[in-house]
């Protein structure tokens, strides 16, 4: 089919793969564009990746307000604990929190800058969010001591829970799960014709999800769509990965990023467990020493964690002819930012409102759109992580000296300059790329300011003009102090008296 | 006018700053212009101009937008106010899907009073509501300016009438402006807001315009006035389609304003004043022309040389955002400077220039697309000019509203954020000018009942409001009120 022909309406949708992209694209489809049918056909031989995932704020906004999953029956389930950011090991603070809120990109009452302007010696409590995280909490409590689960927050959350999950709530939506091995595809051009599997043979439809992971069976080995690597600002391509069973650690309401020699170790809070794993770039150290290096940071963690090999990049296009790719299938990079779910949901989002958009018959046009959209998702999440690399001052390693030196700021490298001229100002959000974006300023701002990255402008303030901040900051703290902890709150929602708003 | 309305708004941001005014003396163009509530509100807003005082000293007109012979609908109209992806009380249809259908142009309030030849709703039986938030304003510059010196006098802003003799330069900065009066100007910066020639900028010779994408839009007009007589005011800016571009009408208290804006490619300045006098039998003093070149500045920051508003960028106005984009221009600086008191360096600057390009681009994306899809002329101008002009950045929203119609999620096509025109202004157009829609919901009968309905109402509550000749009659005895007659007493 060329650019030019008509468009073929699509009635039927097969994805190809059951892990979280396949089955999260498939619940989107058939939920929400309920007249398509929807079969996903996985195999039983090829396992889940396992590890335990963070999410972002969209994913809860996305399962409850936008799926209509019900909380009761997700919480129950898919078992997750809750995020409000991430504690960054990182820069030459001891740490800093980056959260959901805003905590740069905001002025308090009475002050004439905006947040990061006075941050420069402390950079706490500076929202809800990250006064909770500080002090060890999760949620504020209300007036009769109950956890106010509201807001925005995230989730951690074992891979195999939530695909299990997922797989009862597509059959429960009319979603046909079949089992089988795919084998191979045929193609006319940029057109699927036909997938091959072992037991069902021949299968076909109006329109293919590639949710085969890092395979990308469809839109990489049969399109042969180049594959854009991520090589210039993204140095890491390996990961150990391990974890123990939890004993007395309490429940964070925040994953931990740590650096670490040659990379960094990530901290995923489970009820039970707590998943651990070091991404590290194979440039500069071996995987022996890389393991060594966790096993004497981490004690607990098995003789024998995986080994995970990976590419950090994206396919040019995600959506070809008639194949979207979602997920691991489109593109990949480390999970600094957790943002892998947040991906998934992004793509399927606009696969499902160009659908409609065109009343099931896709064209050029939207397949050009969601190219670019997509395209410019993930190039923004590579240059926001090259952020996190170029300014991490935290240790002196060759890896280190090599980030500082090589890392390269890509599209964002305008928002730098900019940085270094105003200092931490919205200004900055003049200089966004593409807008709407994932992060908006905040991000950086967070980034650039939690790194205490160097600028020209700095503000002086008057006596009266930070006390007035630190009244904002004090209001946070007090109510942060009265949160309560993970563990309570997991408690309360477990109450049969517990009630989800 | 524009001087010292930038002069007032660069005082109002900043006291401590020393402004100078030079204003060369010239007769400003009496057709005036017409401009949107943003406009009025940063007058009364951010200058701080009493409404009273606008209205006594300035005389402006309101306008609730236009009436436009444009597209493929024989005229629509196109409002400051109303919103395509409202939902009305439980209705699942947006708006702007049921306006597509029928009732249009009665979609909105403003809409409907102007399909009845309206300007505000009447409050009760003497009185009218003003709806300022939703008018524009059409402005005489001569009186509005005259208004904005006394602003400029009372903020200490120093007023300098001279005309620029030369402009003297070393290593990329003006050092001097010397005027004709003999006198030698000197400042820290120099706001350049002489119009397109950028007198100050052009004689640094460190920027160039570039016309990007603005080859099919009209580049000369001919403007004329004629005594109004006893033809009722209109509430809202006209334009019709002609054969060499388009005509616009503007409506001041006691004459009206003309223009036609043609390409000089295809229409000689002869055949185009001829046209405009079929129009204008009887104008008042000489049509004037306007020469320009659409296109914006490479860098309207250069070295000690701010360009605002025409001296930065420059398009044929059709869409009536002259004004508001100077203060763009304004308020960018403002901002800049406010965060970095010690004055930018090349990268604020920088950030000035996308400040300023952003929404020229986006006027000129959406310029290019009311010409792209107007088919209410086949001359060679037009022609060429449908097959010239394209959307530019905001081809993937003009290509998904071609499939799905005014959907809210559309707005993530907007490449600029947020934009200078606003999504509802977007749309508004997209479905004034006809552009086709593939792929349109199927609208329930019931909701296309209630929609009728709510069309119905407005249109009847817009007949019973007040004519544009009593609401202006009412605010300009409100504004200098006649003294009463003393009454006799007889002892």
């Amino acid at each position: 089919m060329s650019p030019h022909s008509p468009p073929t309406e699509v009635r039927s949708v097969i994805v190809l793969g059951g892990g979280s992209a396949g089955m999260l694209a498939a619940i989107t489809l058939k939920r929400l564009i309920p007249k398509l049918e929807v079969e996903l056909i996985h195999s039983p031989e090829i396992g889940i990746i396992g590890v335990g995932e963070g999410t972002t704020a969209v994913f809860p906004e996305y399962l409850f307000n936008i799926l209509g999953i019900p909380k009761d029956e997700f919480y129950r389930e898919a078992k997750p604990t809750w995020k409000q950011g991430i504690k960054f090991v990182w820069g030459p603070r001891d740490h800093f929190f980056y959260d959901f809120e805003f905590q740069y990109d905001q002025r308090f009452d009475g002050v004439p800058k905006v947040n990061g302007y006075y941050a420069e010696d402390d950079c706490s409590d500076l929202s809800l969010a990250c006064g909770l995280m500080q002090r060890d909490k999760a949620f504020p409590t209300g007036p009769l001591g109950k956890p106010i689960i509201k807001g925005q927050h995230a989730f951690h959350i074992e891979n195999h829970h939530l695909v299990s999950y997922l797989e009862g709530e597509a059959k429960r939506c009319g979603v046909i799960l079949t089992e089988d091995t795919f084998e191979s595809a045929e193609h006319d051009g940029d057109q699927v014709t036909s997938l091959n599997f072992k037991e069902c043979g021949r299968r076909q439809a109006d329109l293919y999800i590639d949710a085969s992971g890092f395979r990308s069976e469809l839109i990489g080995k049969t399109l042969d769509e180049p594959f854009k690597p991520f090589s210039g600002g993204l140095f890491c391509d390996r990961a150990v990965i391990g974890g123990w069973e939890r004993e007395e650690e309490p429940i964070q309401a925040y994953t931990t990023a740590e650096t670490m020699d040659h990379g960094w170790c990530w901290q995923i809070e489970h009820e039970t467990f707590i998943n651990r794993g070091y991404v590290y770039a194979s440039d500069f150290v071996s995987d022996e020493d890389a393991h060594a290096e966790f096993r004497k940071k981490n004690p607990k963690t098995p003789e024998e964690p995986r080994l995970l090999k990976f590419r950090s990049g994206r396919y040019e296009r995600s959506w070809v002819g008639n194949v979207v790719a979602i997920g691991n299938a489109s593109g990949f990079v480390e999970p600094l930012e957790a943002t892998a779910l947040a991906q998934i949901l992004y793509e399927c989002r606009w696969v499902k409102e160009l659908l409609e958009n065109s009343d099931c018959q896709p064209g050029e046009s939207q397949r050009i759109f969601y190219n670019h959209a997509i395209g410019v998702a993930w190039d923004e999440i590579r240059d926001f992580l090259a952020f996190h690399y170029k300014f991490n001052t935290k240790l002196d390693t060759p890896f280190w000296q090599h980030c500082w030196e090589h890392t390269e700021l890509g599209d964002y490298q305008e928002l730098y300059d900019l940085y270094t001229e105003v200092g931490p100002s919205p200004l900055l959000a003049n200089t966004l790329p593409n807008r709407p974006n994932i992060y908006g300023i905040e991000g950086f701002l967070a980034m650039l300011v939690g790194m205490k990255v160097p600028h020209n402008n700095p503000h002086t303030p008057t006596e009266a003009e930070l006390q007035q901040w630190q009244l904002g900051r004090k209001s946070i703290a007090t109510r942060a102090a009265a949160g309560v902890n993970v563990r309570r709150a997991l408690d309360a929602i477990r109450q049969p008296s517990w009630q989800w708003s | 006018m524009e001087a010292a309305l930038a002069a007032m708004f660069l005082k109002r941001g900043n006291a401590a700053l020393d402004v100078k005014l030079l204003v060369t003396p010239a007769h400003a163009d009496p057709v005036g212009e017409c401009t949107t509530p943003f406009v009025l509100q940063q007058i009364i807003g951010t200058l701080g101009i009493r409404g009273a005082d606008l209205h006594t000293y300035a005389k402006p007109n309101w306008t609730l937008g236009f009436k436009m012979q444009w597209g493929s609908r024989d005229q629509f109209v196109r409002a400051f106010d109303g919103s395509p992806i409202s939902l009305l009380d439980g209705l699942t249809t947006r708006n702007g899907f049921l306006a597509c259908e029928e009732g249009f142009d009665h979609f909105s309030p403003g809409a409907a009073l102007i399909s009845a030849g309206k300007l505000f709703p009447k409050d009760r039986a003497n009185s009218v509501k003003l709806m300022e938030h939703i008018t524009g304003l059409v402005l005489r510059p001569e009186p509005l300016a005259d208004l904005l010196q006394r602003g400029c006098k009372a903020l200490g802003i120093t007023r300098t009438e001279a005309a620029i003799t030369e402009v003297k330069t070393n290593a990329g900065e003006v050092t001097s402006v010397i005027l004709d009066n003999g006198s030698e100007l000197t400042a820290d910066l120099f706001v350049d807001i002489t119009g397109p020639q950028a007198t100050l900028l052009s004689a640094l010779g460190t920027s160039e315009l570039h016309p990007e994408g603005t080859e099919g839009l009209c580049n000369r007009a001919w403007t004329v006035t004629r005594r109004r007589g006893s033809e009722a005011i209109r509430s809202y800016s006209t334009i019709n389609t002609v054969e060499p571009g388009w005509r616009w009408r503007t409506e001041h208290d006691d004459t009206i304003g003309f223009g036609l804006a043609f390409h000089s490619d295809f229409t000689s300045d002869e055949e185009a004043l001829a046209d405009l006098r079929e129009v204008v039998r009887e104008p008042i003093g000489e049509p004037r022309l306007q020469e320009w070149h659409n296109g914006h500045q490479s860098q309207p920051w250069s070295g000690n040389v701010m360009a605002v508003g025409d001296a930065a960028a420059f398009l044929e106005p059709l869409a009536a955002i002259r004004l508001p984009l100077l203060i763009l221009h304004l308020n960018a600086f403002q901002r800049i400077t406010a965060e970095i008191p010690s004055g930018p360096g090349e990268h604020g600057k920088n950030l000035y220039h996308r400040m300023i390009l952003e929404p020229w681009k986006e006027l000129r994306d959406f310029t290019n697309i009311h010409h792209q899809f107007n088919t209410a002329a086949d001359s060679p101008y037009w022609e060429y000019s449908r097959k010239t002009c394209h959307a530019g950045a905001h081809e993937s929203l003009l290509r998904l509203f071609m499939s799905g119609g005014p959907q809210p999620i559309l707005e993530n096509a907007l490449p600029f954020s947020p934009c200078a025109l606003g999504y509802d202004t977007w749309l508004t157009a997209l479905i004034g000018l006809g552009v086709p829609i593939e792929h349109p919901p199927t609208i329930p009968p019931a909701e296309s009942q209630a929609w009728r309905k709510h069309i119905t109402t407005l249109r009847e509550q817009a007949a019973k409001g007040a004519s544009a000749d009593v609401c202006l009659g009412a605010i300009r005895k409100q504004s200098n009120p006649q003294p009463k007659p003393k009454t006799k007493t007889i002892y």
